[in-house]
């Protein structure tokens, strides 16, 4: 009898201390985040007045894996011709499509055969031919053999000329200044080998001619759910990490990297889900083991947007997704655990990406599970079930809201009133189920990676992994 | 029978959800105030931009219009707006705006803020203080030139030189030499205003300088277009240092030192193989040419497309020599290249 | 006898800096001109096309190259492509003063080209100039 009380306090002791701290821990990085706000939101004016000192950006190859895209690829890529930007080039990499992709580039584009010196740096599939638009001479466009998407960004890499590149989404929805903000902290700071920039979703957007327009929020309720799950998580999380040089994961969508210190990584890893995540983790192993002093940035500012799911099929893929990725990127760095030069990263950031994002499900889930079960049994009485939910529900509202405050600190984004009301609402609504159900999602995306299965990884590197299964984009 | 985890578990799990629920009402408030606060910022602004607005533009069309007292709270956004204008225009129309601050004691103003308000406001009345080439505000301007905030000093810098650009330069220039933050495209833009100036400071110091600030130092000679004097090119193209040699590479524009640079395309270093490759095309005769096309055989990607960007840079060349030397090839990668430059000048 | 006067040439002004366009208007409006304002591309790429028809056509264009959605030279291409607008002088208000942008900007059709920053009196000159020109 005494064990079984002892067991039932212990697990309820667990769950209530790992939901404490696992929303402490978010809410530090907030609060560093906060800190970052302060300084950037000074600058921010300053970009809208005409340049004082005009220098020139660095120069930026874009690299837009496509794949199966005949749909929208010349509009997306006639919308990045419109960046202001001094100088770039875009290299679009037609992965093999089985559509009319490459025929209408050629087309759109005015495309001729380039007799292109390909400088095989990084392994790729073969690459079948290169073009050059004569129509706009800084447009590229490879034709090579189905690889994947990390399998094009290598091809990408191989044939850039300038020393940054940048990896986009070919539905990526960008602004005219979206390349000088990210490339900023290039300029500000030698050191910088990475630099990640925020996606927003863009549902509810009004979008025209590739552009954003007006934003708005969505009339559907998961993607307004993901909006705030956007602002709690993904946003000034990594805002909080970067500050402290341990930010471990930069968007597929948009992301801008020094080549050479990706191609001394050894480029994208062709074999993993999540060849984003999995790659600037490496980056931090490799550079801390060779103490070579080094920084990843995150650009705070909206400067990317995305359609985010609005169907709870698609989303569920999206998420068990992102799990595996994340399990995967993980392990394939393990060395970065608490390594002796690890820093940060290796210290802080590693172990809070284990304990927090990868086991966090099964955690989160457990609890619930067992508290339900302990409530229905009687092991515990209502009053500890119904105070375990309150702080559940209680630390998750609070973390939230702390989201969306930093949100209107700092760059406001929705300017009506009724919005942030709505918004205010979903806050609230979002910790009584959504969360959960996430939670569930990424339990299965853990079992999957565990299980390895082999039948839908195939099909989705036959696939090209720049589209999820049904239809819609990743914004991770 | 059951037996409940115990009372302090419970205690303890409501007093935390009950502090996460009222940290999240401040939260809310706090959102709430910012909004609101938003709000009046975004209200006060229209207003004080529909009041002056008129009144800029009367002035830089070269009227003279009464002007009214500048509120308080109109201040900052006069002062954006003022900057605005004066980052867009040119000649008579700047004066007109600088006459119209003076008059309206913005430039006093600017001075106050620039010791004490906080970042963004000194940010703006460093601004303001450079396009009005302030002289009374340059003691204060000149600490903020060294402070470590990036932005702060760069625009401190950038308004110093306004103010006047030879002081600028005498005290400055070895700053810009140490200061790896300072991004050398920002500080070549700053300093197109005082070339001259910052030239002879550069041709002064450079031969004292140590050798791991040496290369920035060419850096800046280069992005400025200022000639290096003789002995410092030379010096650097013999230079043991790798980055020396590199830029002083960079910075070859006539034919002087072109049996150095020949001497350079066989360094080691593939890097400075490159750069040496390109300062051949710049400076380069037609003679230069077989150097080159051995280079286009270099195992280094890099060395192989600049070395044949460099021939076909050659003045004597032409389509058919290039030709020939195409149709010499026996190299693969060699060729491939000299395919990829030549189908790339057609296309430009 | 009545002397009917002519309508105050019209000027189209297409500039995405609003301050830039509002002290454009104001020189503009003082020198006694009617001025249309667009604040894109995009507006400007409509107006090219409606233009004759269902609006006027302007009697000069000042026309900014960095613009949303459509560059000022595509618009410029876009313009010259079409009779109505063979005639109608369009001068390009250009903030890189680079020759690559100037050869770009003359090559497409335009008249003149002004930098940015640019001194208001001397816009106003070359305004002058090509609406006399035409009348």
């Amino acid at each position: 009898m005494n064990f079984h009380h002892l067991l039932v306090e212990f697990i309820t002791w667990f769950v209530f201390c790992y939901f404490l701290a696992l929303n402490v821990g978010y809410l530090a990085l907030n609060g560093f985040a906060l800190r970052a706000l302060r300084r950037k939101g000074q600058e921010m004016f300053m970009a809208e007045l005409p340049r004082a000192y005009s220098g020139l950006e660095p120069p930026v190859s874009i690299l837009v894996p496509a794949y199966n895209e005949e749909a929208s690829i010349a509009a997306a890529i006639r919308s990045m011709l419109q960046l202001s930007y001094a100088e770039f080039e875009i290299i679009v990499v037609n992965d093999g499509s089985t559509d009319n992709t490459l025929e209408v580039l050629r087309r759109e584009f005015a495309l001729l055969p380039f007799p292109e010196a390909y400088r095989r740096q990084i392994a790729t599939q073969e690459v079948r031919q290169v073009y050059r638009s004569t129509r706009y001479p800084n447009v590229r466009v490879i034709d090579k053999v189905n690889g994947g998407k990390a399998d094009s960004l290598n091809a990408g890499i191989n044939v850039s000329r300038y020393p940054l590149f940048c990896g986009v989404d070919a539905d990526s929805i960008l602004q005219r200044d979206s390349l000088s903000k990210v490339t900023e902290p290039f300029l500000r700071d030698p050191t910088v080998v990475a630099a990640g920039g925020t996606v927003r979703v863009a549902n509810g957007c009004q979008v025209s001619g590739g552009f954003l327009t007006k934003v708005g929020l969505p009339r559907n309720m998961l993607a307004l759910f993901q909006v705030v799950e956007y602002l709690r998580a993904f946003l000034f999380g990594r805002l909080g990490w970067s500050a402290m040089n341990g930010m471990l994961i930069i968007s597929g969508a948009f992301g801008v990297f020094r080549k050479d210190a990706v191609v001394l990584a050894g480029g994208y890893r062709t074999n993993t889900i999540g060849e984003d995540m999995e790659l600037v983790v490496r980056m931090h192993r490799l550079l801390r083991a060779r103490r070579q002093p080094y920084r990843i940035e995150f650009v705070p500012d909206p400067v990317c947007w995305t359609e985010a799911p609005e169907d709870l099929r698609t989303l569920r893929n999206q998420r068990i997704r992102w799990q595996r990725g994340l399990a995967e990127s993980l392990t394939a760095n393990w060395g970065l655990m608490f390594s002796r030069r690890g820093g940060v990263p290796g210290w802080i950031a590693f172990p809070f990406m284990l304990l927090f994002e990868w086991l966090g499900p099964l955690v989160e889930l457990g609890g619930y599970a067992f508290m339900i079960f302990a409530f229905f049994t009687g092991l515990i009485s209502w009053q500890a079930f119904g105070a375990f939910l309150f702080v559940a529900i209680g630390l998750g509202i609070l973390l939230s809201a702390s989201g969306l405050l930093l949100e209107e600190m700092s760059f406001h984004i929705y300017p009506r009133g009724k919005q942030l009301l709505a918004l205010g609402a979903i806050v609230i609504l979002e910790n009584f189920g959504y969360r959960q159900v996430n939670a569930l999602w990424r339990l299965v995306g853990m079992w999957r990676w565990a299980t390895q299965r082999e039948s839908s990884w195939g099909a989705m590197q036959r696939r090209g992994t720049v589209k999820d299964a049904d239809g819609a984009p990743p914004p991770n | 029978m059951p037996a409940p985890p115990t009372d302090s578990f419970v205690n303890i799990a409501v007093w935390t959800g009950a502090i996460a629920l009222g940290v999240t009402l401040l939260l809310a408030c706090q959102i709430v105030l910012l909004r609101v606060e938003l709000r009046r910022h975004q209200r006060r602004e229209a207003q004080a931009v529909a009041r002056w607005r008129p009144l800029l533009n009367a002035a830089i069309v070269g009227e003279q219009p009464p002007l009214p007292a500048l509120q308080s709270h109109e201040r900052i956004h006069f002062m954006r707006l003022w900057v605005h204008l004066q980052g867009s225009l040119r000649g008579d129309a700047r004066l007109a705006l600088n006459a119209m601050a003076r008059a309206l004691g913005v430039d006093e103003l600017a001075r106050r803020m620039l010791a004490r308000a906080p970042r963004d406001e000194r940010l703006l009345a460093a601004l303001v203080l450079g396009h009005l080439a302030d002289r009374a505000a340059w003691d204060r301007l000149l600490p903020l030139a060294q402070a470590p905030d990036s932005a702060l000093s760069l625009t401190a810098l950038w308004a110093l030189v306004r103010v006047d650009p030879q002081a600028a330069a005498n005290y400055l220039t070895p700053l810009f030499i140490e200061r790896d933050d300072w991004a050398l495209s920002h500080v070549a833009g700053i300093l197109q205003q005082a070339a001259v100036p910052t030239a002879a400071v550069l041709g002064r110091i450079l031969p004292t300088l140590p050798e791991e600030r040496l290369p920035r130092a060419l850096r800046i000679a280069e992005a400025l277009r200022v000639p290096l004097p003789g002995p410092v090119l030379a010096g650097a193209l013999q230079s043991g240092a790798i980055a020396v040699v590199i830029a002083g590479l960079r910075s070859v524009m006539t034919p002087e030192t072109i049996a150095e640079v020949r001497g350079l395309l066989q360094h080691p270093d593939w890097q400075v193989r490159v750069q040496a490759a390109r300062a051949l095309g710049r400076i380069g005769s037609r003679e230069d040419a077989p150097r080159l096309t051995a280079l286009l055989g270099d195992p280094q990607w890099w060395v192989r497309y600049r070395a044949a960007q460099a021939l076909r840079e050659l003045p004597a060349l032409s389509r058919a020599d290039m030709q020939a030397v195409r149709a010499s090839l026996t190299d693969r990668f060699a060729l491939d290249m000299l395919d990829q430059v030549l189908a790339e000048q057609e296309s430009a | 006898m009545d002397n009917q006067q002519a309508p105050a040439p019209l000027v189209l002004v297409v500039e995405d800096d609003d301050h830039i366009a509002q002290v454009l208007r104001f020189m503009l409006e003082r020198q006694g001109y009617r001025v249309t304002h667009l604040a894109d591309g995009r507006a400007a790429s409509e107006y090219i096309a409606a233009a004759g028809a269902a609006v006027a056509l302007p009697d000069l264009v000042l026309l900014d190259v960095m613009l949303p959605y459509i560059d000022g030279f595509e618009l410029v291409a876009q313009a010259r492509a079409r009779a109505e607008w063979a005639a109608v002088p369009i001068l390009m208000l250009t903030a890189k003063n680079t020759e690559r942008d100037t050869v770009r900007a003359l090559d497409a059709g335009a008249n003149d080209f002004v930098i940015k920053p640019f001194q208001p009196n001397e816009l106003l000159a070359r305004v002058r100039r090509f609406l006399k020109l035409g009348a």
